[in-house]
């Protein structure tokens, strides 16, 4: 095939123009071999700048296409439909970057156009040699996996089911409903939390779509977009659940008491037990760690009560098996340890608190009944301090990032305590207050007006003890002055971190996070919800700190990206991936170890030892292609030939 | 559970980045989608920005791949110069008729050429530009609006004011026999099973707070004024111009604009002042920056290191509380009250305003159509501020984007992916 390529240089507004000389780059490349058509013009993207492109296709019979521009992430499919519109296999098509690898790097314009040249040509000697290619069929599973069973995998498996699919919904604790179970009430509407999930977390629990997989971890994570297999490890919880019906004899009478997770620490639970009543499922769990059974050999009395003979010593770890199309990953986040912050005594002195605790303290269920009482000897508080951004907006010793809800859950918080003690005195330390939502700066303003909430705009650089009370050394930067504050029980808004454990997790699912091991995005923008890994969506805070809605609405959003999948009958996956020419293939296997996609295996075919290529796991990394040592090993429109012919183009005058 | 005549096809209301992102997805996700708009062309606001934060990403290129796509899609009927007039029925079977006014203009015929634009006799503000550049009375409001297909305003059009009913300067002009002056308003029924009702916000008339002196001394701008300046297919050319032509040394960028009067935070301003610093000093690098601001609102997970990295550059923070801007030597002085009750000022010879985010001026004429409530600030209302924030409690009618509240770009995407979420769910 003789060939026809059109050159067309994007001027991207000033973002390459000011930098690159984009008429010269046109000028120069004019007349290089195999080039019929060169052209610029000031956004190539937009629908003249495409429409151009085609017209030109057409009149000149090009049978290739390199658009000089931005990065192919940006625009490769943008220009491949435009190309494809009109008749070219759109792998006849490339993107030569000449924004980000040129003009946003460069200033000297002579120099980046002389580099923006060279840059051309090599791809115009890619294409040369490009095959035409057509995208490979992958079939779906129309199944999902959700990880977490917070509000924000709850709502994302509700959506997924409710629109018929079926939903695997795996949670790591005894009882799904996450954080926002543990809450008292929600900002700005004060809405009473557990009201308002646990219908949710019924539906859940009898949905018929969705099959609950609680105190279960994700194993395994293999496959690929619409054929994902996943091993979903089931704990041993000594309870049968086909058994047991529920009805808590086995709790009363178990002679062990450990400090509740669901209280943060303010009541006890026994070994073996529900989190909190509204549980789903209401069944128990055996905490081995803490069991008279496991831990000395002696006692069973939750055995020799139960009546319907659930519990079972000798239960093991069941790992169950799924095939899922689409991942949906809400891991959500945890609290930074108020041990991190030494100055301020939190672990240390006992009524030095951190938000969810305070929580516990509001809630009507809660280990005093909603009386807001200290920790130390149960008093109630007559004075409180609200402590913001305690290990947020500290790049130099904790967390670089704001936690985006403390402002507003201290505000509920300092508000739901006045309401509770009317003639106490509630002070909130900020450095700058972020009421940055739909009635969130009303809320605010409620709080100092009508609860007469004080606000004192400063750091708090130290607490002490003193007489048993907690005194706070702090700067209010508004007038400048240093001032001391005694208070009977100080509360700490935490940093929002990741869930712990989400590093293994992400390592099985083959995404990544951020440097503070907040799951990326695809785009901050236009994806937030995608991850790169195609089938991968996320949700809630395992992404970053968020309040409420915004988890249910990311929710539903991912749930959204689950089911355009599933509307369709197939999927597309790229073909230029890696080939092996079987011929030269001496079966060393190298390059089986070094895919980290697991695409490449040994197969004995006809006898001999083949490293073949899974097409349709392989994306087109070229760890093996380099890796080969015979170099049987090629990828699809990036071959060795084309390599050499790229170089040239650029080190041979 | 299989309903008669329940129709799954879906109607979007605004086609900002928020009604964009809905239509494109539901169309994927194999649904019929009329999406219409307003304006003659689609993209909203997001259009007008050269880049956004917090990785300073060229907007256009951004979005114009997806306004392309929009165009594209063979599922998608867009609907520009229209308006929903009525709505009538509930989830499943909507029964809404939508105007739509002529454009005069043959969307097939006409490629964009813009010919017709030169021989036009009528010139007047672009309001696209916010009024600092030009366009005829046929016009596309800017270079890369999408359709690239003009419209005639019928406003100032001397043919449709009756100046000059023989006017017909521009049909002359087109050599493709685009321009049509027998097309006529008309009025279509559709049937759809839901709505996305994106139709996005306003910015506060700093006018009503006349201590700014916007409107009355020169060299105050808006942020949407200011973000023309900067953009390169502005009326500058992207040069950082004030009205006598010179470059500005020296600027005050005036934080919560209207926060007071509203009574609530706009949630985008701090992040796009900071947006401006780097504007600024990234195009004069000796320009000197004061922010005047009251509580530095940049929550999420990127936002801090944008912050630091443009603090970086230089430029005044200053926590002022009380602001008035006055014209004093040729120059403007911005005077304010520190919270220590102390007065400063400084003197500068441009200011930026970030006045507070508010629903669209037709807002309440939209909750009659669509028989949906409005909040206390006038933002639709949704079913549940917590759990469900784009349902309204009108089931099947949902709100996303600004609409529904002022919020980013990634909140309003994530708005329109959950509500897309929430209608496959319930019409599947």
């Amino acid at each position: 095939m003789e060939n026809r390529i059109g050159v067309f240089v994007c001027h991207c507004g000033i973002n390459i123009a000011t930098t690159v000389d984009v008429k010269a780059v046109v000028a120069a490349i004019k007349d290089y071999p195999g080039v019929v058509h060169a052209e610029d013009y000031i956004y190539m993207c937009s629908d003249p700048g495409q429409g151009m492109i085609q017209e030109r296709i057409r009149k000149k019979s090009l049978n290739g296409v390199v658009v000089a521009s931005c990065s192919p992430t940006l625009h490769e499919v943008t220009f491949r439909n435009t190309v494809a519109r009109v008749g070219i296999n759109p792998y006849r098509c490339e993107i030569a970057n000449i924004r980000e690898h040129c003009s946003w790097v460069h200033s000297d314009r002579a120099e980046a156009t002389v580099k923006a040249i060279k840059i051309v040509k090599t791809v115009i000697e890619k294409v040369k040699l490009n095959e035409e290619l057509t995208p490979i069929a992958i079939p779906i599973t129309k199944r999902a996996l959700v990880i977490g069973g917070g509000i924000a995998g709850i709502q994302a498996a509700l959506d997924t089911a409710n629109a018929g699919y079926e939903v695997i919904l795996v949670e790591k604790q005894p009882s799904i409903g996450g954080h926002m179970i543990q809450l008292s009430e929600t900002f700005p509407t004060l809405d009473c939390s557990q009201c308002i999930l646990t219908p949710k977390m019924v539906e859940v629990g009898h949905h018929p779509q969705i099959r609950l997989y609680t105190y279960s971890e994700v194993e395994e994570v293999s496959g690929y977009v619409g054929n994902f297999k996943v091993r979903i490890r089931k704990k041993k919880r000594w309870v049968d659940f086909d058994k047991c019906i529920g009805c808590g004899i086995c709790m009363e009478k178990c002679p062990v008491e450990v400090p509740s997770e669901f209280e943060e620490g303010l009541a006890k639970r026994k070994a073996i037990y529900i989190p909190f009543p509204q549980a789903v499922p209401a069944k128990p769990v055996i905490d081995a760690a803490h069991c008279l059974w496991f831990q000395t050999g002696k006692c069973r009395i939750c055995e020799k009560l139960c009546p319907t003979g659930a519990i079972d010593y000798e239960q093991q770890e069941e790992i169950i098996e799924e095939e899922v199309g689409a991942i949906v990953v809400a891991t959500g986040y945890d609290l930074y340890g108020m041990e991190n912050i030494g100055e301020y005594g939190g672990g240390r002195y006992q009524d030095v608190i951190n938000g969810l605790q305070f929580e516990r303290l509001l809630s009507a269920s809660g280990p005093t009944q909603g009386v807001v009482r200290r920790p130390s000897d149960g008093k109630v508080p007559k004075r409180v301090a609200f402590i913001s951004c305690v290990g947020s907006r500290d790049p130099e010793l904790h967390k670089p990032y704001c936690s985006k809800v403390c402002c507003m859950y201290l505000t509920k918080h300092a508000m739901l305590y006045k309401h509770r003690v009317p003639d106490g005195e509630a002070i909130v330390f900020y450095i700058d207050i972020r009421s940055d939502g739909k009635g969130y700066e009303e809320f605010v303003q409620r709080a100092q007006e009508e609860d007469h909430v004080t606000y004192i705009r400063g750091k708090v650089s130290k607490i002490y003890e003193n007489n048993g009370e907690l005194v706070i050394m702090a700067a209010d930067t508004l007038s400048g002055k240093p001032l001391e504050v005694s208070c009977d029980l100080v509360v700490l808004g935490m940093a929002i971190v990741p869930s712990p454990g989400v590093e293994e997790l992400i390592r099985k699912l083959k995404i990544q996070v951020d440097t503070n091991g907040f799951l990326t995005e695809a785009h901050p923008k236009l994806r937030p919800v995608e991850t790169l890994t195609p089938g991968i969506f996320l949700a809630g805070c395992g992404q970053a700190p968020r309040d409420i809605p915004d988890t249910v609405a990311q929710a539903s959003g991912a749930a959204s990206k689950a089911l355009e999948m599933f509307g369709q009958e197939q999927l597309h996956h790229d073909p230029a991936v890696a080939t092996v020419n079987e011929d030269i293939c001496s079966g060393c296997g190298l390059c089986v170890p070094l895919c980290p996609y697991e695409a490449r295996e040994i197969e004995v075919i006809k006898g001999k030892r083949i490293a073949v290529v899974n097409e349709v796991l392989c994306e087109g990394c070229g760890s093996c292609v380099a890796a080969c040592p015979s170099g049987a090993a090629q990828q699809r429109n990036l071959q060795d030939s084309q390599l050499f012919r790229m170089s040239e183009a650029v080190t041979i005058k | 559970m299989e309903a008669t005549n329940q129709s799954k096809d879906v109607l979007v209301v605004g086609a900002g980045i928020a009604g964009i992102e809905a239509s494109l997805l539901l169309a994927q996700a194999g649904r019929k989608v009329y999406l219409v708009e307003k304006s003659p062309s689609i993209g909203g606001n997001v259009i007008k920005f050269e880049e956004v934060f917090t990785n300073l990403e060229c907007s256009t290129c951004m979005i114009a791949p997806k306004q392309q796509e929009t165009l594209q899609a063979e599922r998608i009927e867009l609907l520009t110069l229209s308006q929903v007039v009525r709505v009538e029925g509930g989830l499943g079977d909507f029964k809404v008729t939508v105007k739509r006014n002529a454009r005069w203009v043959d969307l097939e015929a006409c490629i964009g050429c813009g010919a017709c634009f030169d021989p036009c006799p009528v010139s007047l503000k672009n309001e696209f530009e916010e009024g600092l550049g030009e366009r005829k009375a046929i016009y596309i409001p800017c270079a890369g609006a999408l359709p690239n297909v003009p419209a005639i305003d019928r406003e100032h059009c001397l043919r449709f004011t009756g100046e000059d009913k023989t006017c017909q300067a521009c049909q002359e002009a087109c050599v493709f026999e685009a321009i049509d002056f027998d097309q006529q308003d008309e009025e279509l029924e559709i049937k759809v099973g839901a709505i996305v009702v994106a139709t996005g916000y306003d910015l506060f008339d700093p006018r009503r707070s006349p201590q700014y002196g916007y409107g009355k001394v020169g060299g105050v701008y808006t942020a949407f004024e200011f973000e023309r300046l900067f953009a390169s297919n502005g009326p500058t050319g992207g040069e950082i111009l004030l009205p006598n032509g010179n470059p500005p040394k020296s600027v005050a960028i005036i934080h919560c604009v209207g926060r007071k009067e509203r009574g609530y935070c706009s949630a985008v301003c701090c992040m796009y002042a900071l947006k401006f610093v780097h504007y600024l000093k990234s195009k004069l690098p000796t320009v000197e920056v004061a922010q005047l601001y009251t509580d530095f609102c940049i929550p999420g997970k990127s936002a801090q290191r944008f912050s630091e990295k443009v603090k970086g550059m230089g430029g005044d923070l200053i926590r002022a509380e009380v602001v008035e801007v006055a014209k004093e030597n040729g120059n403007l002085r911005v005077k304010y009250n520190l919270p220590s009750g102390k007065a400063g000022s400084l003197e500068v010879d441009m200011v930026i305003l970030a006045p507070a985010i508010e629903p669209r001026a037709d807002a309440a004429d939209l909750a009659k159509v669509f028989n949906i409530a409005q909040d206390d600030a006038g933002f639709f209302a949704e079913e549940h501020p917590e759990f469900s924030s784009v349902a309204t409690p009108r089931e099947g009618i949902f709100i996303v984007g600004c609409a529904q509240g002022p919020k980013n770009i990634q909140g309003s995407v994530a708005q329109s992916e959950a509500a897309v979420g929430r209608i496959i769910s319930l019409l599947p």
